[in-house]
């Protein structure tokens, strides 16, 4: 909470702000692109592509060899048939039958003299390094182990040539060889032995027609007197009726392997291997090798523990070494036996793979972070400088310039404001003005009308003590004229003051007062045309003769009655 | 505040680069191989030590590869096994490109004389690998028979010279019966004296086929005459009356019957009972049969015997100075340094002495040659045969024979006319013709060869 608050933080730059906004961005990006990079199957892991890099392989070296020994299975078949039918027509010839051969040298030289020049063709002819034929004939069954002993051919060229058409005599007789130009090996014998053929007793209980189902691939064995690792195909040689005349069929050495079976690869140090199953065992010397077209491959001298391992692959292990591979049985002969397929690489160089695609993804980590930090921080800054610098431009008032036009319009619309405000401030100043000098004139006619109230007060003051003065004055005018009235007119007098109308009772009073007739007039709204009406009349009612007279009675009155109401307190003349 | 944090920042950035800069830079120099353990260079190798039988070169290979070659990331594969008299027409295929050849290998077995039909440009000059003191652990005559245009181009990782070998099961009945001892054998008129007697004994079978009968003429002439010289087409001189005497006896063995050439190498008739014995190359003994088959499927052990070759009776002997030497094909420095990596651990004192008694050489380190005398052999007939080098090699003076353009032709021309007539000219003498018109006749054959 603490931290989604920190991103709500009001107080973040903008600087700040837009930064983390564009890493945001960046990082759902990155997001993004990883998802659809593993939703559309486009990320493979390094197990993954050896993985399928090993199986592919597998496929291309599977379709390499089977190919190969079915045109050898085939060839093999010709060869057979075509051994069978000179042998049996060297016997008819020799008028002897087959079994007759054994001890027969002169026999076994003539049959081999007219075997040798088509098994070398053959041998040419086939993609093989060897071609052999054995028969079930000696030249000699007096000797102790003449019954491992069989009378033959055996051909070789070179594993490594394509084209190398010297032909070397394993085993045969070497006079015939020599007379055909053909140089005996220097591990030469005259005849097989048997006991040092491979599975030999099943190979005889096997020959049977058809030929097509009688084929058979040996494991690989070395071949003896040499270092050579070898495997053969073999077919028997029938008779229509089934007498066996022997074994024939073809080499495949461990240089012709290694050399005509070199593999198309991206894998540096891929090992192919044709080898013999056995429970689980890897059984290096009986297996054939051969590597890709680039670099090296290893030459398994031990036996390797096959395991299952992660991710499918085969993991082959002994003592030291260790190899990670596929696996696949095939069958390469017309028999049940199998053989097994094998595509590896050191799993040394498997590790170093997955250690060097870690290593990369979190190189490629730390790129895409400092480079999108770098330009998360480019941009803002790059984005943000010249706002900012504008806004501080602004901010100290100098002429602030930028060529954002967003930015300018707030430099036009912030001078706009500054002009109005001038203009206002302005109007107000004057305004100020104004008032200021309105209330200094008002301020002198209040000091004027203030002088003007003091100076009438002074004046009503002594107006005041005047007419306090007068009054007395009157009062000891009134004093003293009161013995001049007639007590009869001022008896009148009164009684007129009881006969007076409303109006003429209110003009009585006004006059009273002291109001002048204009004030009167206006005071009670009348012409003045009624004043003197109500004028004659009063005067007339109180039976005097001018307002003079009738103010002096009424004085005299309100001092009679102030005289009797003394220790009264009379409000009013009445 | 914050720009001089950032300036803080970027000095140590690049302080630490700089200190990284160092320490690679000295890690390199400390270091400066081209070989990556991690990234293995592969060195194909053609040789000719083994061919058809077991190749103890294809197993040092092998222990290379799994101990000094994983180490330093060099890997060696043997893409070709062959015989001397067939690399070099390999490798000038393989050179142009021709269909069928195979890849030009980066390690190829070559002789000296043949060297320079590869180019010598083509050629790394392996003594710029190798430091003086490695180079003086090496015998100087076998470095020096390496060089042409002031290169090492060709390293000597064995030698061989000639020996003759014996089928001891054999010979031991035609002793008994003729009471001739291998002592007959130590000149060459006890050695045709001793043909004559097994020749007669054995019913008309020669005693002994030569695989390069030519060099025993010319080692003859120079024992007793003291010089041979040569026609301007490199071929023998017939008006000097020592190459016509010398001749002269082995034609008359030849004629007789009692000596004949072999079909291509001795051993073979060894093997099959036509000959009990052959001389040819030292290095032959890997490929001598360890029984003798005769044509009736009889067979016994051939007890190989291995003496020195007969003595001429002049003021010297010699004996011839032969084999291949170890070429590096000039591509990368890289494989350059594969290369002299590879030579250096093939030929150091201890496996190259084991390399080459199991291969019928001489040692080319002088601490492996002095280290024969106490070598344990497994087999009696290696041990016969380094008894016999050893005899050579203090009696004999060893020495390389020219080898001018064209002269295997001229000397398989030679044998292939020698063998063809050989049945007729042994019917003849047989029939009472005079030997010296046989011999005339050969020696026609030899001068016409020129």
């Amino acid at each position: 909470m603490a931290k989604i608050s920190a991103f709500k933080h009001s107080e973040w730059t903008l600087k700040r702000k837009l930064f983390v906004y564009m890493l945001l961005l960046a990082v759902l990006l990155l997001f993004i692109l990883a998802s659809c990079l593993i939703l559309f199957g486009r990320t493979n892991n390094t197990a993954e592509i050896y993985y399928e890099s090993l199986t592919t392989q597998m496929e291309i070296f599977e379709k390499d060899v089977s190919s190969h020994f079915d045109h050898l299975a085939a060839s093999a078949i010709s060869l057979s048939e075509n051994m069978t039918s000179i042998l049996e027509d060297t016997l008819s010839e020799q008028n002897i039958s087959f079994y007759q051969l054994t001890d027969s040298k002169d026999s076994i030289a003539a049959l081999q003299s007219a075997m040798i020049e088509p098994l070398r063709q053959k041998l040419l002819q086939t993609n093989c390094s060897g071609a052999f034929l054995m028969l079930n004939a000696t030249v000699n069954s007096s000797l102790a182990q003449s019954a491992h002993s069989k009378t033959g051919l055996y051909l070789q060229t070179s594993g490594y040539l394509h084209s190398d058409s010297e032909v070397l005599l394993y085993r045969g007789n070497s006079d015939i060889a020599l007379a055909k130009g053909i140089t005996p090996h220097r591990k030469w014998r005259l005849e097989f032995r048997t006991d040092l053929f491979p599975d030999y007793a099943k190979l005889i209980s096997d020959a049977a027609h058809p030929l097509n189902t009688a084929y058979r691939i040996t494991s690989p064995f070395t071949l003896p007197g040499t270092s050579e690792q070898v495997l053969l195909l073999t077919i028997p040689m029938l008779s229509k009726d089934g007498t066996f005349y022997g074994i024939c069929g073809y080499e495949i050495s461990a240089s012709y392997f290694m050399t005509h079976h070199t593999q198309p690869s991206r894998l540096a140090h891929l090992s192919c291997l044709l080898a013999t199953a056995h429970d689980n065992v890897l059984i290096s010397k009986q297996a054939m090798y051969c590597g890709g077209a680039d670099g090296y491959f290893h030459s398994l001298t031990e036996d390797y523990a096959i395991q299952k391992g992660n991710h499918g692959f085969s993991v082959f292990t002994d003592d030291i070494f260790s190899y990670i591979g596929v696996t696949k049985k095939v069958s390469l002969s017309s028999d049940e036996s199998q053989q097994l397929l094998v595509t590896m690489i050191p799993k040394t160089d498997y590790d170093r793979a997955r250690l060097k695609s870690f290593a990369q993804t979190c190189g490629l980590l730390v790129l895409l972070l400092f480079f999108t930090v770098s330009f998360c921080r480019f941009f803002s800054r790059r984005f943000l400088s010249p706002i900012l610098t504008a806004l501080e431009q602004i901010k100290s008032n100098k002429r602030a310039s930028s060529d954002i036009p967003e930015i300018l319009d707030l430099i036009a619309y912030l001078d706009k404001q500054e002009k109005e405000h001038g203009e206002a401030l302005d109007a107000l100043e004057k305004k100020h003005q104004v008032s200021e000098a309105e209330k200094l004139r008002l301020q002198q006619e209040y000091e004027s009308a203030l002088s003007s109230f003091r100076k009438t007060e002074l004046e009503y003051e002594k107006a005041q003590e005047e007419l306090l003065r007068v009054q007395k004055k009157i009062e000891h005018l009134a004093y003293s004229r009161k013995a001049e009235i007639d007590p009869a007119d001022y008896a009148y007098f009164l009684s007129g003051l009881q006969t007076l109308t409303k109006a003429e009772r209110n003009l009585f009073e006004l006059y009273l007062a002291g109001k002048s007739a204009a004030e009167i007039l206006e005071l009670m709204g009348i012409k003045e045309s009624t004043l003197k009406y109500h004028n004659h009349n009063l005067l007339g009612k109180l039976g005097v003769t001018s307002r003079k007279q009738m103010l002096r009675y009424a004085e005299i009155m309100r001092q009679q009655n102030e005289d009797e109401n003394k220790p009264a307190n009379h409000s009013t003349v009445f | 505040m914050k720009k001089s944090r950032t300036q803080i920042l970027t000095r140590i950035i690049l302080l630490l680069l700089i200190v990284i800069s160092t320490v690679c830079m000295a890690s390199g120099c400390s270091n400066s191989t081209l070989l990556d353990p991690d990234d293995p260079v592969t060195l194909t190798i053609w040789h000719v030590y083994g061919e058809q039988a077991n190749a103890p070169m294809n197993l040092l290979v092998d222990e290379f590869n799994d101990t000094v070659g994983k180490e330093k990331g060099i890997q060696v594969i043997v893409t070709n096994v062959t015989g001397t008299s067939k690399i070099l027409a390999q490798l000038l295929d393989a050179q142009a490109g021709k269909p069928g050849a195979l890849e030009m290998p980066d390690l190829f077995s070559c002789h000296t004389q043949n060297a320079p039909s590869l180019g010598a440009d083509n050629l790394v000059d392996l003594g710029q690998w190798f430091t003086d003191k490695e180079l003086n652990s090496y015998v100087p005559e076998f470095l020096e028979s390496g060089m042409f245009e002031g290169k090492l181009a060709v390293f000597p990782v064995s030698k061989s010279t000639y020996a003759l070998f014996i089928n001891g099961s054999q010979f031991k009945r035609f002793s008994a019966d003729t009471g001739v001892t291998y002592e007959s054998l130590s000149d060459w008129n006890g050695f045709f004296d001793v043909a004559e007697k097994y020749y007669n004994w054995s019913n008309g079978k020669a005693f002994c086929a030569f695989d390069y009968l030519i060099r025993h003429l010319e080692l003859d002439i120079i024992s007793r005459y003291g010089k041979l010289d040569y026609t301007d087409s490199g071929w023998y001189d017939e008006n000097d009356p020592a190459v016509k005497e010398s001749f002269t006896m082995f034609a008359e063995a030849f004629a007789k019957g009692h000596i004949t050439v072999s079909n291509m190498y001795a051993n073979t008739q060894v093997m099959t009972g036509e000959v009990p014995s052959g001389i040819g190359s030292s290095a032959a003994i890997g490929y001598y049969n360890d029984t003798v088959t005769y044509p009736d499927n009889t067979s016994e052990p051939t007890d190989l015997q291995v003496l020195p070759l007969p003595k001429s009776g002049g003021e010297h002997e010699y004996m011839p100075q032969t084999g291949v030497g170890i070429c590096a094909y000039k591509t990368t420095e890289q494989k350059a340094e594969a290369a002299y990596e590879f030579i250096k651990w093939f030929t150091e004192s201890e496996r190259n002495l084991d390399f080459v008694v199991k291969t019928g050489y001489m040692p080319v380190t002088n601490r492996a040659f002095a280290a024969i005398d106490g070598y344990a052999f497994e087999d009696k007939g290696y041990e016969s045969l380094y008894n016999a080098i050893k005899t050579m090699h203090d009696g004999y003076t060893p020495i390389v024979r020219p080898d001018f353009d064209g002269f295997y032709d001229k000397t398989n021309a030679l044998y292939d006319w020698l063998r063809e007539n050989q049945p007729s000219l042994t019917e003849r003498y047989q029939n009472g013709e005079d030997i010296s018109v046989l011999t005339e006749e050969m020696w026609s054959f030899f001068c016409d060869i020129d």
